[in-house]
């Protein structure tokens, strides 16, 4: 097992990983810190200076929304909706027991 | 919509979700938290890739959560909790087995990638296309199940877990290529450019050559159909498909 520091295209650290090897570093590296980008990134492993690069992704091949964390957005806002939709039915909003 | 496009698109689209849905159990549960994140996401495409073959032939959601376990077509491999045939329902508290679930994705990615690459010539375009579009992921999904694979087969131990593994997969995955119901009209027609014997043929010459690149056996195949694509299902398919569907039977006719 190795450690590798994972870098975006601008050859920024991003964070490090751990693999046995620099090719399964390489693939691991895309999901664990570009799962939401599709950009190019590559590893190398700590204390060298031998780049690996990962070619970009092909972008939109299906619909990656649900990868998003927009969909957390106005969360709040839709419970206060839901609660006075609950009490303009009668019905008593669900109460977590303690 | 003809009826042997439908039986076509059920059994692409559930060996999906059902593939999908037993590597998402491993969330959590994934030897190291890198392989996990992978994991999962491959997870997530599979499930995506469903969704996208399930819209060529009605509601996603209805289709993928509200059938009755006698109407889903995926190929029982597909099916088999992350330990092998009869192996606890799930991962959590040591149920899974890492070197069944890499032999798995290995041989139903690589079985997926030849059909669609077939499919990519289907005279039905929307199909065609899906097929196009799909294949750009799978790509990620073949490179995973090449390095753990090779990695694995690196120590003894390793190695003796890969070969258990692929034979448990190899007994059921030739049924991946059993006969569709219809296939004559789908070749007649041109939805489907090759017959499924020669998908099988072409698939397992290539599984082999994999296997012998990370020095490894050919494993030993089993049977050619199990009654998958005509609804037939293990009695591991019942806890699967209560997990899968119970929220979305709960809430008959929610809007999500």
């Amino acid at each position: 097992m190795a450690v590798f520091e994972v870098l975006d295209d601008g050859d920024r650290v991003v964070g490090t990983l751990t693999a046995p090897d620099a090719d399964l570093a390489l693939l691991l590296a895309r999901e664990t810190f570009f799962r939401r980008d599709d950009g190019p990134y590559a590893i190398r492993a700590r204390g060298t200076e031998t780049l690996r690069r990962a070619a970009a992704r092909q972008p939109g091949a299906t619909d990656r929304s649900y990868r998003r964390p927009d969909g957390y957005v106005g969360v709040g806002r839709k419970f206060t909706r839901i609660r006075a939709a609950l009490r303009e039915r009668g019905i008593a909003p669900v109460r977590r027991e303690r | 919509m003809n009826e042997p496009r439908v039986e076509l698109v059920l059994a692409l689209a559930d060996d999906d979700l059902m593939v999908g849905h037993r590597h998402s159990e491993w969330t959590g549960w994934a030897p190291v938290i890198e392989a996990d994140l992978a994991f999962s996401s491959i997870a997530q495409d599979e499930i995506a890739h469903a969704q996208l073959l399930y819209s060529l032939i009605g509601d996603p959601d209805a289709l993928a959560l509200g059938r009755h376990p006698d109407q889903y077509r995926h190929a029982i491999v597909c099916e088999r909790p992350n330990g092998g045939p009869g192996t606890p329902h799930r991962v959590e508290g040591g149920g899974g087995d890492w070197a069944y679930a890499i032999a798995r994705q290995l041989l139903y990615d690589t079985a997926d990638d030849v059909r669609l690459e077939a499919l990519q010539r289907s005279a039905w375009d929307a199909l065609a296309h899906a097929a196009t579009v799909i294949r750009l992921e799978e790509h990620y999904h073949l490179e995973h199940a090449r390095l753990w694979l090779r990695d694995l087969a690196a120590t003894d131990l390793g190695r003796r877990r890969l070969a258990g593994g692929l034979d448990a997969v190899a007994r059921e995955a030739l049924a991946l290529f059993e006969s569709l119901p219809g296939e004559e009209q789908l070749l007649a027609d041109g939805t489907l450019p090759v017959p499924t014997a020669d998908l099988r043929r072409d698939w397992r010459s290539r599984v082999t050559e994999v296997c012998a690149a990370a020095g490894l056996d050919e494993p030993a195949w089993g049977l050619d159909g199990m009654g998958g694509r005509t609804g037939l299902r293990s009695d591991d398919f019942e806890p699967l498909w209560e997990d899968l569907t119970g929220l979305y039977r709960a809430h008959a006719g929610a809007t999500w």
